[in-house]
């Protein structure tokens, strides 16, 4: 397991997945802040309303996406020149290879969220606000990295299924925008590309607090384990014909 | 013609389709969701309330969906390594135009649908005005237009990169400053082109705080903007010709 790890991460160590890491994330935090500083007569609540125009949209249309893109690039090699045998024919379960790419997707999520919130922290001290940074806001990263984890595994199967680059990313995007229909009636722990942006709270309809973060910790579970066993499953059954 | 026909081969079983039906079912339960609420002001105004949401929700939609068709389009040519082959067979031209082609066929479609689907959800809603025929055909020309241009931008970067991570990530980025720039001032939205679907759009609105009504109003047509697409689109197709045909597969 270690060494599918291993090249997993080399898969994605010198890729251009790093740019799209580092630029997206960038886009919401300096236009959040422009629309921040535009709209301060309105905005009164200092790092809570930096919080909503930072995270206004990046929930539901633009960090799903963005973890399709880094799924997708992970399967991407084993759809080409018939890689598929190479991995049946090697002596380790494939489904190692689909914990590995979960793995490191994870990684690159959790990496996101702490990118997201040094940008929030550094946007903040920048436009000079001065009370104290809010800690409840390391827990909305630390449930939106959980959301977004469930968002992976999910088009990790996908992007595992459907050979085509671009069309699980095409998915993730539509998952994400019909989270705002389901969060709006209430539903986001129902639907599980909407616990990304409820995790983050971030001018979400349906919001998360102490009273149902119990229950989104086991959305998130149920999620994972229908993805697993899913992938389990299809790596069972797939044979090199589909080659 | 023949490169056409060739392109149309190579896609036939890649259910292309399902892309633009997609996007079309996407943005149709959108819409049934967000008007399904209406009261008789938002009846009344029904018609400018569509033109002012869709041109919003192609920002968000449009630039991933060029994003996805382009990259489909060319990955079909980088993943059998066929580009090299298709040179010595046909016209470099022929394979760059063709290309265009089968993308704006997709486009158009899809734009299409989307007038479909305003005149369906107008009728189904009961809207009571009459639909305002001249603006609706205005919507289908911009929108068009911008998505051409979008998949111009979008087809250049997957011919040249054969990493379709890069393309797929400026087409996001480009989903996001579009959104975002609509919330700029005028001038500062006109500098990206994502964000042309929202600049060219001919319904603004009035939102009181107060009493929570929403009032939209007819802007003039921007012509301006048009010329400005048609530019880019221009320019960005010489440019990517020109950088296609120097590219060594």
């Amino acid at each position: 397991m270690q060494i599918q790890i291993k090249t997993e991460w080399i898969k994605i160590k010198k890729s251009p997945i790093w740019l799209i890491f580092f630029l997206i994330p960038l886009i919401p935090a300096v236009m959040g802040t422009f629309n921040y500083l535009q709209n301060l007569e309105i905005l009164t609540d200092g790092w809570y309303s930096l919080w909503s125009q930072h995270t206004i949209f990046m929930g539901y249309f633009f960090l799903p996406p963005m973890i399709g893109a880094y799924s997708a690039y992970l399967w991407r090699l084993e759809h080409f020149n018939h890689n598929w045998n190479r991995i049946f024919t090697m002596p380790q379960p494939p489904l190692h290879l689909y914990l590995a790419k979960l793995f490191i997707v994870s990684l690159m999520v959790f990496l996101t969220q702490c990118w997201v919130g040094l940008l929030f922290f550094i946007s903040g001290k920048l436009i000079g606000i001065i009370q104290p940074f809010p800690a409840e806001m390391l827990v909305w990263l630390l449930m939106a990295t959980l959301g977004g984890i469930v968002i992976a595994s999910i088009q990790l199967c996908l992007s595992m299924v459907i050979r085509s680059f671009s069309i699980p990313i095409g998915i993730a995007l539509m998952g994400g925008v019909f989270s705002l229909a389901f969060l709006a009636r209430g539903w986001g722990l129902i639907f599980p590309y909407a616990l990304l942006a409820m995790g983050m709270n971030g001018n979400t309809p349906q919001s998360l607090d102490y009273g149902n973060i119990f229950f989104f910790l086991i959305s998130c579970c149920f999620f994972e384990c229908i993805s697993f066993i899913f992938a389990w499953q299809w790596l069972k059954r797939i044979d090199v014909q589909a080659e | 013609m023949k490169s056409i026909r060739i392109e149309w081969r190579k896609i036939k079983r890649k259910h292309f389709a399902l892309v633009v039906l997609g996007t079309l079912l996407l943005l149709l339960f959108w819409q049934l969701w967000s008007t399904s609420r209406m009261d008789e002001t938002d009846l009344i105004q029904g018609w400018m309330g569509l033109l002012y949401q869709m041109p919003l929700l192609n920002c968000i939609v449009l630039p991933i969906m060029t994003g996805v068709l382009a990259s489909r389009i060319s990955d079909i040519e980088h993943k059998g390594n066929t580009f090299s082959m298709l040179r010595l067979l046909i016209q470099n031209r022929s394979i760059y135009f063709a290309k265009i082609y089968l993308g704006v066929f997709f486009v158009g479609i899809t734009t299409l649908g989307e007038v479909m689907m305003m005149l369906m959800l107008g009728f189904l809603r009961g809207f009571i005005t009459s639909p305002p025929w001249g603006f609706l055909i205005y919507f289908f020309g911009y929108t068009l237009l911008v998505s051409i241009a979008l998949y111009l931008f979008q087809l250049l970067l997957s011919l040249i990169f054969k990493n379709q991570l890069i393309p797929i990530g400026i087409s996001i980025m480009g989903s996001f400053i579009g959104l975002f720039s609509l919330y700029m001032p005028g001038r500062i939205q006109e500098f990206f082109v994502w964000g042309y679907y929202g600049v060219l759009s001919n319904v603004r609105m009035n939102w009181d705080a107060v009493s929570r009504i929403i009032d939209y109003y007819w802007t003039p047509l921007n012509w301006g903007g048009i010329v400005v697409i048609v530019a880019f689109s221009i320019v960005i197709t010489a440019l990517g010709y020109r950088l296609f045909i120097r590219k060594e597969y």
